[in-house]
């Protein structure tokens, strides 16, 4: 029993915000950043610039919590922090909150640079969030080696010149370019969110708009191969559950298990409460997000529902036809068999008998008993006739011994119909051999009962993969047998009167059709005759 | 009769120990000496290789792979031993490797229907036959390929005589033995030979068994 | 509805084959293009700016400066995306020389030689410019004097701030020397006076209008433009108010710094429109995601009434037809009510062909502005719409090789019927003769009399094994002597290297025959494929059932699912038993069948 594979990777909130938890969302985002902007009222009197930039930086962070809501909500804790402690450090140009200012300024860069230290970790990165620590951790360290390098020189003049420990905290209120700098470099965690959820929604659209690049009729492989070349993974693969809980099969229409762990990544797309009936598996290591695939999966559903159908549609055809060949095969084996013993058993004690009786002969003198015995011999040979008639009927053993050409030889030789052959294919496999006589005889067969005194004329064509039989039969006669049969055949279907075989036909077409191969028949009327003639083609798949 | 007056020596390869059994009983009070049985063609190279018979008789399908293991084995003791006799039975009528056999090895050599085996005195004068290198070919095959469609309404420009005087040659009977069998004064056979060659456009030719080849190949492969 | 004809079919099924409607015949090329403009002509544009606002690069004014260099830059960057875009080239090209004529606003800082009456005579050009651009912008006016009477009122306004200038001269402008170039063609105080103040109250007015003009033509945006052009909706409602502030201090006094600061905050609102531009564009490419999302929210199997409903809201089209191909409908197009139809579209619409033999017929003309959203929209309504058929037509298949095999089974059954009578009968006649020979023979009591009974013994076998094999159940020795005999008659007969160990005891006669059925096709594989090694072949009664087992050392690796073992498995299965075979290649195989017993 095939249980769900389990996805190797779960975003922390899913792929989308439950509608509660949004909402709170949001009103948190717009309240803090509407915080951050009033805070930098005042530093926007004295610098307008700096303080519309202050603000935007402020509007920004907060704007970054809501675009990495899916990332948890530590991570929209944290980003929201920021943006509060930037506006009241941005709040600091009013000279008597200069030391609180100072104090959150600190805050925030340890915020700042402690990101990287706790959430960047080497490995598998999902969510696609490592930018956004290292933006952090790089901001982090361009202040610090910013403000050691204004600082420093300064620093023995400060300790000599003043004593007023305020002066100390290089905040951003300092000077308009101070907020510039400071403010460039904090902006780029928002810009690192920013870029992150704009790589998320491009990649989504973009892997979505593989679909314009599919065929007007994509196959289960066609999509496969459209998947491959939008995620850039040539191992990836697509797998649709059978339905009854059988397993699943795989793009190309085999039962197939799904390859678990060993650095692959297995993605659900399915629909919502049917996840698991549609899986994409792909290589881990190549740092694709889970959720954009999922939802580009999911723009791509209808193209991996029908190819699922497909999919499951062609194996479950597979195995119709699989079972249909069997039944073929099936029936040659037991008439290999049964030829095989009554040669072995019937026949050989028959002999046997033979030479019994032939010994007892000459140890016979009483006429009576020489006559009854001569009468048993003669008796025998007839029986021994027959059976080897009826055992070539069943099952030729010219074919295993001498292969195709010869059978078809002696079939040749013994029926109603003048046979003329051509081609010699040469050996083939034993299967194909017995498939394509049992063909021949038929036709050759039926052609007799139908339309007697015909001449027929039949090539064997061995091209690579495939052997053809050709057979074109003039009847000797008005085929009227032949008419009649195809005529109402045709009417019974309705269809086209010249290409609708007759019913014994029907059943070579059958046995060919389950061995994977086809036939086609077409009737042609010979000019200046009422004659129509027979043309079958059928070729058999072999090798 | 075999070389100089000594009975003829055969040995029976079959499978099927009944069948040796009764083979041998047939050819016991016959002037034949069987002087070994083997039941697997390596068996009976090893027996043939001590005993040295005049004919050896095979069956055509043997253990392991119940196909062609007799024509194999023949091809091997003609080679080891080109004056060896075969007598090659088989349980059906298969022309294509007859004729193949008859190709490959043009002396010595007979394929004969198992069925034919009761009629003992044919059997002993075949063996004699195929002893003295001649070529042996059941008459069931024979009219196989005689009632073949394509020939036949070439050979029923040949008289009755004729036509007798064919089947007799690619059953593989030399001029003296159709004219032992038929009746005939041997000049007469003579010249019905050559009317027959005639008739369907064989080239004479003067050896016997070259002349059977010719027949059974004509027979076969009449191109249309 | 009038039936397709076939030239219609062909035209629209060559239409479909290549670019729809709407995309630029060499992508790629339009694409090389505008890179190179962006990338040659944006730093050029920046210099000029630069260059031309030089002296505003002070502390106190380098905001502005800063600011102007960003219009600038912004606007020539839009006006070359803007121009890309199919029927918008005029507009693009008037949005760069309005970006270019946007520093000449304040080369009057220059105040030397003609920059002055430069600056004053351009004075809302560039702004003129731009408002008139984003007015076109995405559709054009829906009538030609709609477009005249908008391009007569911002004449008519440019012509107005020329007027001050004929008026005046340079000396009367605060910080302006006399030595400048000046047009003044009747200089008169009052008159100067009087058209400054009609220009600054019909800038106002006009900066209303505008404001409304662009709000109101934005907001009547239908189908996929909406949601696309929203933020550009609020760039310019804040550029739109922030311009009438900045042009009410024309009206109003103000100190100058206000004055320098309402300008800057006018030219950032004005910087965001291109921003909001790209932004557009951007969401529009994305708005085919969420097209396809809507369109992914279809059942698995929707009708295409199901599927044109989707398509009218994710286009947001409602006059949305969706014509699709049926093989068989001579002509090939119908509607979602199977009636067969014409690609012919409403009235000022367009017809969009589509892959997936998919045509869509529309009255919005907009939508071929969106040619990737459509082809992709109407994919996958195509592959929708696949889906029935696809299922009908394997469906089809399935039930023909159903009808295949049955039949083919049916013809099996009677051969094998046939055979089986034409052997039990076959000697019959002949058989029944000699039986009555050999009585004869024996009754006579002469020398053959003994060979004559060991006859009969024979003759009645031979009929018991005709009866046998054309009952089909199994050769004569297995009802006769047991299972354990046939099975080492079988293995003597096929190879010497079998070994059979079997002891079990009697047997029903069904289940011995499917033992040495199933045991006798084992080990002609086991020989056939085992290359020459040793086979064993044990059957022996185990937990209630009968179980036989053939094992060989061979090279292995036969396929549990290959046709021959299948067959066997299904066999065993048929009769409550079961088929396990182990095959670990180069360790030999091991095949055992399980039948139960009572």
């Amino acid at each position: 029993m095939e249980t769900a594979p389990r996805p190797a990777l779960r975003p922390a909130l899913g792929p989308r915000l439950r509608r509660r938890d949004g909402q709170a969302v949001l009103a948190a985002v717009v309240a803090v950043a509407v915080v951050a902007v009033v805070c930098c009222w005042p530093l926007a009197r004295l610098h307008p610039l700096a303080g519309v930039w202050a603000a935007a930086v402020g509007a920004a962070f907060a704007g970054a919590a809501w675009l990495c809501a899916d990332l948890g909500r530590g991570v929209v804790g944290w980003l929201l922090a920021c943006a509060l402690l930037w506006g009241v450090s941005a709040a600091g140009a009013l000279g008597a909150a200069m030391v609180p200012a100072g104090a959150c300024w600190a805050a925030l860069w340890l915020l700042l640079a402690a990101a990287p230290v706790v959430a960047g970790r080497r490995g598998p990165d999902p969510d696609g969030a490592r930018p956004v620590w290292l933006a952090a951790g790089g901001a982090a360290l361009a202040v610090a080696v910013i403000s050691l390098a204004i600082l420093v020189p300064d620093a023995r003049n400060w300790v000599e010149t003043t004593s007023d420990w305020a002066m100390w905290w290089p905040g951003p209120a300092r000077s308009p370019w101070s907020v510039a700098v400071q403010g460039a470099a904090a902006v780029a965690v928002p810009a690192a969110a920013g870029l992150r959820a704009w790589r998320r929604r491009w990649a989504r659209a973009s892997v979505a708009g593989l679909l314009a690049g599919l065929p007007a009729v994509p196959t289960a492989e066609g999509v496969q191969q459209a998947l491959r070349t939008a995620l850039g993974d040539p191992t990836a693969a697509v797998y649709y559950r059978l339905p009854g809980a059988q397993g699943f099969v795989s793009s190309d229409g085999y039962q197939a298990v799904l390859p678990g762990g060993g650095g692959r990544l297995v993605v659900p797309a399915g629909r919502p409460g049917d996840e698991n009936s549609v899986v994409l598996t792909v290589d881990g290591s190549l740092g694709l997000d889970a959720a954009p695939l999922q939802a580009a999966l999911v723009a791509c559903r209808p193209a991996l529902e029908n190819a699922g159908l497909q999919a499951v549609l062609s194996s479950r055809l597979r195995e119709v036809r699989e079972s249909r060949a069997r039944i073929v095969h099936t029936a040659i084996d037991e008439r290999r068999r049964l030829a095989r013993d009554l040669h072995d058993g019937a026949q050989q004690h028959l002999l046997v008998l033979l030479t019994r009786l032939g010994i007892a002969r000459q140890n016979t003198t009483g006429p009576q008993s020489l006559e009854a015995i001569d009468a048993a011999r003669d008796q025998l040979r007839v029986a021994l006739g027959k059976l080897r008639g009826l055992s070539r009927d069943i099952y030729p053993s010219v074919l295993d011994a001498e292969g195709l050409t010869a059978a078809l030889e002696s079939l040749a030789d013994s029926g109603q119909v003048d046979v003329e052959l051509a081609g010699h294919p040469g050996k083939l496999d034993p299967e194909v051999e017995i498939i394509a006589y049992l063909t021949v005889r038929d036709i050759v067969d039926g052609l007799g009962r139908q339309a007697p005194a015909s001449h027929a004329r039949i090539s064997l064509l061995s091209v690579p993969g495939r052997l053809a039989i050709q057979v074109r039969a003039t009847p000797a006669v008005a085929g009227k047998a032949v008419e009649s049969a195809r005529g109402s055949a045709a009417e019974a279907a309705g269809q086209d009167r010249s290409t609708v075989p007759p019913a014994w036909l029907a059943i070579v077409a059958d046995r060919i059709r389950a061995n994977g191969g086809d036939l086609s028949v077409r009737f042609e009327p010979v000019p200046a005759t009422e004659l129509e003639a027979v043309w079958v083609e059928a070729w058999i798949p072999c090798g | 009769m075999g070389r100089g007056m000594d009975p003829l020596r055969v040995i029976l390869v079959d499978d099927s120990a009944l069948f040796r059994q009764g083979l041998a009983g047939l050819l016991a009070p016959t002037g034949v000496q069987v002087s070994a049985q083997a039941a697997t063609a390596d068996e009976a190279a090893v027996r043939i290789a001590a005993d040295r018979p005049d004919v050896v008789i095979m069956d055509i399908r043997m253990p392991p792979t119940y196909t062609d293991e007799g024509l194999q084995a023949t091809a091997q003791l003609k080679k080891a031993d080109p004056d060896l006799g075969v007598l090659l039975l088989s349980a059906h009528v298969e022309v294509a490797s007859a004729a193949r056999v008859f190709e490959e090895h043009d002396r010595g050599l007979g394929y004969l229907l198992k069925d034919r085996v009761d009629n003992v005195d044919a059997l002993v004068r075949d063996l004699h036959r195929v002893a003295a290198g001649e070529l042996v070919l059941d008459p069931e095959v024979v009219q196989g390929l005689l009632g073949r469609r394509r020939n036949v309404e070439l050979i029923a420009q040949l008289t009755d005589r004729e036509q007798d005087v064919l089947r007799h040659m690619a059953e593989g009977r030399s001029n003296q033995r159709i004219a032992a069998a038929m009746m005939l004064a041997p000049k007469t056979v003579e010249s019905h030979v050559a009317a027959v060659f005639t008739k369907l456009g064989l080239p004479p030719s003067a050896d016997d068994n070259r002349r059977v080849l010719a027949v059974l190949a004509w027979l076969r492969t009449r191109a249309q | 509805m009038a039936a397709v004809t076939t030239e219609q079919a062909a035209r629209i099924a060559a239409a479909a084959a290549t670019a729809p409607a709407g995309r630029p015949a060499r992508p790629g090329y339009a694409r090389r293009a505008v890179l190179t403009a962006l990338l040659a002509g944006v730093p050029l544009a920046g210099l000029y700016c630069v260059a031309a606002q030089r002296p505003l690069w002070e502390p106190a004014t380098a905001g502005l400066a800063a600011v102007n260099l960003l219009v600038t830059v912004s606007f020539f960057a839009t006006g070359v995306f803007v121009s890309a875009e199919p029927g918008h080239r005029v507009t693009g090209t008037v949005l760069i020389i309005a970006a270019l004529l946007w520093p000449l606003n304040w080369v009057n800082v220059w105040m030397a030689g003609p920059w002055p009456l430069v600056a004053a005579l351009e004075g809302p050009l560039a702004t003129i410019l731009a408002v008139w651009a984003l007015l076109r912008y995405p559709v054009h006016w829906p009538r030609r004097w709609h477009e005249a009477v908008v391009t007569a009122v911002l004449v008519t306004l440019q012509l107005l701030a020329a007027l001050p200038v004929l008026t005046s001269r340079p000396e009367w402008r605060p910080g302006q020397p006399a030595s400048l170039t000046w047009l003044a063609w009747w200089p008169d105080r009052t008159a100067a006076a009087v058209t400054e103040r009609i220009y600054s109250y019909s800038c106002v007015v006009v900066a209303i209008a505008a404001t409304i003009a662009l709000i109101t033509r934005l907001a009547r945006l239908t189908g996929p433009d909406r949601p696309v052009f929203r933020p550009v909706l609020f760039a310019i409602a804040a550029a739109g108010g922030l311009s009438i502030v900045s042009s009410l201090t024309l009206v109003i006094s103000l100190p100058h710094s206000t004055v320098i600061t309402v300008d800057e905050l006018e030219g950032l609102a004005l910087a965001s429109v291109p921003v909001a531009f790209l932004a557009a564009s951007a969401r529009k490419w994305l708005a085919r995601e969420r097209v396809l999302a809507l369109i992914a929210s279809l059942g698995p199997a929707p009708t295409p009434g199901q599927v044109q409903d989707v398509l009218r809201t994710a286009l947001g089209d409602p006059t949305l037809t969706l014509l699709y191909q049926v093989p068989g409908v001579s002509g090939g197009l119908v509607d979602t009510g199977g009636v067969p139809t014409a690609p012919v579209a409403p009235a000022g619409g367009a017809v969009i062909p589509a892959p997936g033999g998919v045509v869509l017929l529309t009255g919005e003309p907009l939508l071929a502005r969106y040619p990737e959203l459509v082809r992709a929209a109407a994919s996958v309504a195509g592959l929708a719409l696949q889906n029935t058929s696809l299922q009908a037509a394997i469906s089809a298949q399935i039930y023909l090789v159903g009808q295949s095999a049955g039949r083919l089974d049916a013809a099996v059954g009677a051969e094998r019927r046939r055979i089986r009578t034409a052997v039990s009968e076959l000697c019959d006649a002949e058989l029944a003769v000699i039986a009555g020979r050999l009585a004869e023979l024996v009754q006579a009591g002469e020398e053959a009399a003994g060979p004559a009974r060991g006859a009969q013994d024979l003759l009645a076998g031979v009929v018991h094994e005709l009866a046998c094999l054309a009952d089909g159940t199994g050769p004569p020795e297995l009802a006769r002597l047991g299972l354990a005999v046939a099975l080492t008659s079988a293995a003597a007969r096929l190879s010497p290297r079998i070994t059979v160990r079997a002891d079990p005891g009697p047997l029903p006669s069904g289940v011995a025959a499917a033992a040495w059925f199933a045991a006798s096709e084992l080990m002609t594989n086991a020989v056939k494929h085992g290359g020459g090694c040793a086979i064993e072949v044990t059957a022996c009664r185990a937990d209630g059932g009968l179980l036989v087992e053939v094992r060989d050392d061979g090279p292995g690796g036969a396929d549990p699912a290959g046709s021959g073992l299948r067959g066997l498995a299904e066999r065993a299965v048929s009769l409550s038993g079961s088929l396990v075979v182990s095959s670990v290649p180069g360790a030999g195989t091991r095949a055992t069948v399980r039948l139960p017993l009572l």
